[in-house]
């Protein structure tokens, strides 16, 4: 996929141009927007305003990384929701042992065994649910660095804030995340069980 | 609380040493601590397990496609609210607002020439063959012409035209007058004893000066053959600033051989306050009435500007 030819195409108009982009992102962008958010539909919507809001933006794109680009339109406009929503996400701790994998279709994995299936599945949710108790300003930070692989720059320019606060926000998304599994620990599949503290 | 802070502190470190993100002296220093601390050790291992499940999380795939149609990005147009298109208009009308706001304030608070303070004016039997005597004084005292010789007893006063704000004429004294020496003046009107001509109250005999009681001038001269200080004024001080104003007494004036029966007229004290714009004058009032609309039309113009 040539990359710049197909933004250059689009920046004129062409619409086919930025659907090839389109294609060739959208599962990144989703899942984004999905660990943010926690709840499919509205990650759903997200995805989809970010992709329209880019293609009418695109001469703010000053070259780069477009992927890049993406993610950080989609990145603020869930922060921006987060921010707006007064409910927490759909996964819950109360739903957690009712789920499997036939409620979570979008995983996507090789061909392991039905145990390590469902273990998966379980520590998938685990996590998601302990990533939806984090407050947005924390849960963004997190996601876009140990999800996304962004390094501590990328998220400060992504999300508008000092380095030093991407440092302790992270830190501190961290530590929470690591209480809540600790006390938790018995539900987590064995080979997942982090150490207790001495 | 404390103990809070503390470990916060301590997982921000944990957590930049798992990302390699300490200096070296930083590292060093950590490491230093995690040898010699095995739930420090504990923690960090906790810290790391839990960064590489996250890391560790499946990515979803996209549901559908997001692909964008041109139903999507070719929005209707759509009308302008009224507020937008009110704008320009109201921006203007805050201009002009604070513009006369401000100019009203200006005018509000622009000196006041002080105009001098007029006395009474003279009867018209002072002036003289018709010929108008000067009715300005000094400010605070009655025409010199006012001035009676009951209780005036000044050796000598020399109240030249210099020595005043306005025109009086001479008065001069003769030589070896025996007056007894007045009361002194405790509060001289402006003009009148500031330095100037006027030293002679109170003591100057020489030059020009004071004519006893029932001297005449010559023609063209007013005599002023007494003047009276009210010394009621003196002994009962008045609440005016610099004390006391003395009241005069009109004198008796002869011109050109003329006796004049002198008629006291009390000079009338003038206050001497501060003047210019009073604090509710009609300039400030408006003032502020503009300054009020500046803001109301300030923030509609704000959100006319905002309307979308």
């Amino acid at each position: 996929m040539d990359e710049p030819r197909l933004i250059a195409a689009a920046r004129s108009g062409d619409l086919d141009a930025f659907n090839e982009l389109v294609l060739a992102y959208q599962d990144r962008v989703f899942n984004l927007a999905y660990r943010i958010l926690g709840d499919p539909a509205a990650a759903e919507d997200a995805a989809q305003d970010a992709f329209i809001s880019a293609y009418q933006h695109l001469s703010t794109f000053r070259g780069g990384s477009f992927l890049s680009w993406l993610l950080r339109t989609v990145a603020n406009r869930c922060y921006d929701e987060l921010r707006r929503q007064k409910r927490r996400p759909v996964v819950s701790w109360e739903s957690f042992g009712e789920m499997d994998e036939e409620a979570n279709p979008f995983l996507i994995n090789g061909q392991p065994t039905p145990e390590e299936t469902a273990q998966e599945s379980e520590l998938t949710d685990l996590l998601q649910a302990a990533i939806a108790t984090l407050p947005p300003d924390q849960r963004v930070v997190l996601i876009l660095s140990d999800i996304e692989g962004m390094d501590y720059a990328a998220v400060a320019a992504t999300v508008g804030i000092p380095v030093g606060t991407v440092k302790s926000r992270l830190a501190r998304a961290r530590a929470r995340l690591r209480d809540f599994l600790q006390t938790r620990g018995e539900l987590l599949p064995s080979t997942y069980r982090p150490e207790n503290e001495a | 609380m404390k103990k809070n802070r503390a470990q916060e502190r301590l997982d921000e470190q944990l957590s930049a040493y798992i990302d390699g993100a300490l200096s070296p002296r930083e590292r060093a220093r950590l490491e230093k601590q995690l040898a010699a601390d095995p739930a420090l050790r504990a923690r960090l291992e906790a810290l790391r397990q839990t960064v590489m499940l996250v890391r560790g999380l499946p990515p979803v795939r996209a549901p559908r496609n997001f692909l964008v149609t041109p139903s999507m990005v070719s929005r209707p147009a759509r009308p302008i609210p009224w507020a937008r298109r009110l704008a320009p208009a109201l921006s203007f009308a805050t201009a002009i607002s604070a513009i006369l706001c401000v100019v009203l304030l200006v005018a509000n608070f622009l000196p006041e020439r002080s105009e001098p303070q007029m006395a009474a004016p003279l009867p018209s039997a002072y002036s003289g063959g018709g010929t108008p005597v000067s009715t300005e004084a000094p400010i605070g005292i009655a025409p010199l012409s006012q001035i009676t010789p009951q209780a005036f007893k000044a050796p000598s006063l020399n109240v030249t035209e210099s020595a005043t704000e306005t025109p009086a004429p001479a008065i001069q004294a003769a030589s070896g007058s025996d007056l007894e020496t007045p009361s002194m003046i405790e509060s001289a009107p402006t003009g009148l004893g500031e330095g100037g001509g006027a030293g002679g109250i109170g003591g100057d005999t020489g030059g020009g000066g004071y004519f006893p009681p029932g001297a005449e001038r010559s023609t063209g001269e007013i005599s002023v053959t007494s003047a009276l200080i009210g010394e009621e004024a003196l002994s009962s001080p008045q609440a005016t600033p610099g004390g006391p104003i003395p009241t005069l007494l009109a004198p008796e004036v002869s011109i050109a051989g003329e006796e004049i029966p002198s008629t006291p007229v009390e000079g009338t004290p003038v206050p001497m306050g501060p003047s210019g714009p009073g604090l509710l004058s009609p300039t400030l009032v408006t003032a502020a009435g503009m300054a009020m609309l500046t803001a109301l039309l300030t923030i509609i113009t704000i959100r006319a500007w905002r309307a979308h």
